[in-house]
């Protein structure tokens, strides 16, 4: 098997690369989820490794998420580490309970004596006419949640190195993929490069005003730098890799340079992630702040199944400018 | 909230003109209500609110703005403090004296000024718009934090962020108005309007040079507390010192009176460096020279260009540099560099026929001394009472930093120095 990796493969393939080395290093982990097994998975991330480390560390399960997200946390609880996929983030609704009540709670609830070491991948997001019940961006429910970890990589290579870092945590993560992002390509890293979660990243380095986005927003806001560069505005794009913990850190710096910020995510605005990070920036940069924090939500309705209304409930490249342009904006004297 | 931005109505539309706003500003509006008429490169179009809310207008009728740029707010229902410029109506309703301040301030609900707990309060009496003269000025945090950085008073500052709020640009620019250092190649002084007609009635946009008066003016008067001692001062024997010098040395410039005052402060600053102590955010901060500052009278202004290191200057240097400084100043031919750094300031309405007057301090400095008209008074001198030509002098200080006793000590040196002038010319 080769040892250097390739310099560019999908995000898919790299989720792939992160469970197949973690399986291998260490006996403990295994997988567990809806059709993952024989059909290698909804989306393919599981493809060939039934093939590979058989039916023991990789586990078909019947349509029952409350089910077998509390025997993943059972297992956890007992030394295992569980990898568990949820074909969408959809349907991590129904298994509510067992992550909320018992993945997140139980370190604290036994005092420590016992952890939960798993991982539940899911993916998420919309713009494939999935209709309002499958078009979820649930970062915010999960991220709202003290005990969890939530980790929504924007690129292969953070999506490899995250999972490794979520599946060798002594704690529960929930670990949010994007649809949208699965044959994105580029380059990843090798079997021990980690990424320590509340660690951000700067995507793009600017002057005039910071944009926070997370998964594939990420992208629309590089989309959107690129687009105001031509007008000569400069965004400093930050992607924070994990909603919990947050690299604030990095984002106050980045805002106490810009002086005007714009936090962007695929969830709805109330209570959302970019409302979140809105509020730290108030808290941690008041005095640096010219303009008031802009945000940019999918709109506040259940997600349209039409497809031009699919597009237009969902934030664009222009909805990230144009909420940058009014940070901004400044009338004649 | 949102931002009503200039939309693109067309494919070629690159900007649009605001004609008209359908509904007046600070009005509430509903969702899909035409709100402005927009003339594009095609054809006016109405535009329709896209939410409902307060409209704050920020784009004005005429304007010509970019696709994108702001044009209005939808807010809250919360009305938001409007600039005073609109805030014509209540305004309108209080007694004004002829200076313009109001002759009575209008009484306040009780309720408001009462203390309890916030449920007490009628949220109906609340003043729900704010009050004549109690506009709270609009501001980012940032722009905040600029301005007492640097001891700017923002009520001054003209807005031109969304809604009219100050932004840190317009710090920016009211700071480079003040020191005028962005722009060395042009005179700070060639501010004067091409209309300076003074019409009854009218109302001047003031130049940048009487906005940074007004500002630096407001602040002194606002941040320094100020006090004054008052001297009068016997001239005579200097005006013949005066009088003495232009005969003897006729190929130079002969020494003002007030060149021998500046002379006298040159010299007992020197000597009680103290003096000009200035206050600095918790920090007493002793200059490193006697740096004096001559308040020139120019057209519709005051500019004070700074007589570098006085107290190394003899009497005869110190005429020659004040006759150039104040020509330039007149001539505007003045540098922004000349203009600043002075420690003291001698200020002198004596040739208006003034008696004595009080000044206001010239930030940063600690101290400046008016100086009023020279002329004959019957005094006592030597326990008769004579004719000698007299002039009162008198210091402001900033008492953060001075008091009264050394004050007194260095005014008392100054009028010393004055009345016996031989002191003054001795290293001619």
């Amino acid at each position: 098997m080769s040892t250097s990796p390739p310099t560019s493969v999908s995000y898919r393939e790299a989720l792939t690369q992160a469970m197949r080395e973690e399986l291998q290093r260490d006996p403990n982990v295994f997988l567990m989820g809806e059709d993952i097994g024989l059909f290698e998975g909804s989306f393919k991330v599981t493809r060939g490794l039934l093939n590979e480390f058989g039916p023991t560390r990789l586990v078909d399960t019947p349509i029952s998420e409350a089910g077998f997200v509390g025997l993943g946390i059972g297992a956890a609880m007992s030394g295992l580490r569980p990898v568990i996929e949820l074909m969408t983030v959809n349907f991590s609704i129904v298994a509510m309970d067992q992550i909320v009540n018992n993945a997140a709670k139980v370190r604290y609830m036994f005092g420590g004596q016992v952890s939960v070491p798993m991982v539940i991948r899911m993916p998420g997001g919309a713009g494939h006419q999935l209709g309002a019940q499958h078009s979820h961006s649930l970062e915010a429910w999960f991220t709202h949640i003290p005990g969890l970890k939530v980790a929504c990589p924007s690129t292969p290579f953070d999506a490899k190195a995250l999972l490794k870092t979520a599946i060798r945590d002594d704690d529960p993560v929930i670990f949010l993929e994007s649809e949208g992002l699965y044959a994105k390509k580029g380059p990843i890293g090798g079997a021990e490069d980690l990424i320590p979660f509340g660690q951000g990243i700067i995507r793009r380095e600017g002057t005039d005003c910071t944009i926070v986005a997370v998964s594939r927003m990420v992208w629309i806001a590089l989309a959107a730098a690129e687009l105001l560069a031509k007008e000569g505005i400069h965004c400093e794009v930050i992607d924070p890799r994990t909603t919990r913990p947050l690299d604030l850190e990095m984002i106050a710096t980045s805002v106490r340079k810009t002086n005007h910020c714009v936090a962007v995510d695929e969830g709805w605005p109330e209570c959302g992630l970019a409302a979140n990070i809105a509020a730290h920036v108030y808290e941690q940069c008041f005095d640096w702040l010219d303009a008031p924090v802009g945000r940019v939500n999918a709109a506040d309705v259940p997600m349209p199944y039409a497809h031009d209304l699919e597009q237009a409930a969902l934030p664009r490249a222009d909805d990230v400018a144009q909420a940058v342009r009014a940070t901004l904006a400044r009338r004649e004297r | 909230m949102g931002y009503l931005l200039m939309p693109k109505l067309s494919d070629t539309m690159e900007e649009g003109t605001i004609l008209s706003w359908l509904v007046p500003d600070g009005s509430s509006v509903e969702r899909g209500q035409s709100i402005v008429e927009i003339e594009t490169d095609k054809a006016d179009m109405t535009v329709e609110a896209m939410e409902s809310g307060v409209l704050v207008v920020i784009a004005h009728e005429g304007d010509v703005l970019p696709i994108g740029a702001p044009i209005a707010q939808i807010g809250d229902a919360e009305p938001r403090p409007v600039t005073p410029a609109s805030n014509e109506e209540p305004a309108s309703n209080i007694p004004v004296g002829d200076d313009g301040t109001p002759n009575e301030l209008p009484s306040i609900p009780s309720e408001i000024v009462t203390t309890g707990p916030p449920s007490a309060l009628p949220i109906a009496d609340a003043p729900s718009s704010p009050g004549p003269g109690g506009d709270r000025v609009i501001a980012s945090p940032l722009a905040r934090a600029l301005a007492a950085e640097h001891g700017l008073q923002l009520s001054g500052v003209h807005g031109t962020g969304p809604g009219g709020r100050i932004i840190r640009a317009d710090v920016e620019d009211a700071l480079h108005g003040a020191s005028s250092t962005s722009a060395p190649a042009q005179s700070p002084l060639s501010t004067t309007p091409a209309s300076s007609q003074i019409t009854p009635g009218s109302r001047i946009p003031a130049t940048r040079l009487q906005r940074t008066i007004a500002r630096r003016m407001s602040m002194s008067a606002q941040t320094a507390p100020h006090f004054t001692l008052q001297r009068d001062v016997d001239a005579t024997r200097a005006l013949e010192v005066r009088a003495d010098l232009t005969v003897r040395a006729p190929d130079r410039t002969s020494p003002t009176l007030n060149d021998i005052i500046t002379r006298a402060v040159a010299i007992a600053a020197s000597e009680q460096p103290e003096a000009l102590a200035q206050w600095d955010d918790d920090t007493i901060v002793i200059p490193d020279g006697v740096h004096i500052g001559l308040a020139v009278a120019v057209d519709r202004g005051l500019v004070v260009p700074v007589l570098r290191h006085a107290e190394q200057r003899t009497l005869i240097e110190i005429a020659a540099a004040s006759h150039a400084l104040i020509s330039r100043c007149r001539d505007n031919s003045i540098t922004a560099a000349e203009l600043e750094g002075s420690t003291i300031t001698v200020s002198n309405l004596g040739m208006f026929g003034i008696d004595r007057f009080t000044a206001i301090l010239n930030p940063p400095e600690a101290a400046i001394l008016a100086v009023g008209a020279a002329r004959p008074r019957p005094v006592v001198h030597e326990n008769a009472i004579v004719i000698r030509t007299m002039m009162t002098l008198t210091l402001s200080a900033d008492h953060r930093s001075l008091y009264g006793a050394e004050g007194a000590r260095f005014l008392g040196r100054i009028a010393e120095l004055i009345e016996a002038p031989f002191g003054l010319v001795a290293a001619l």
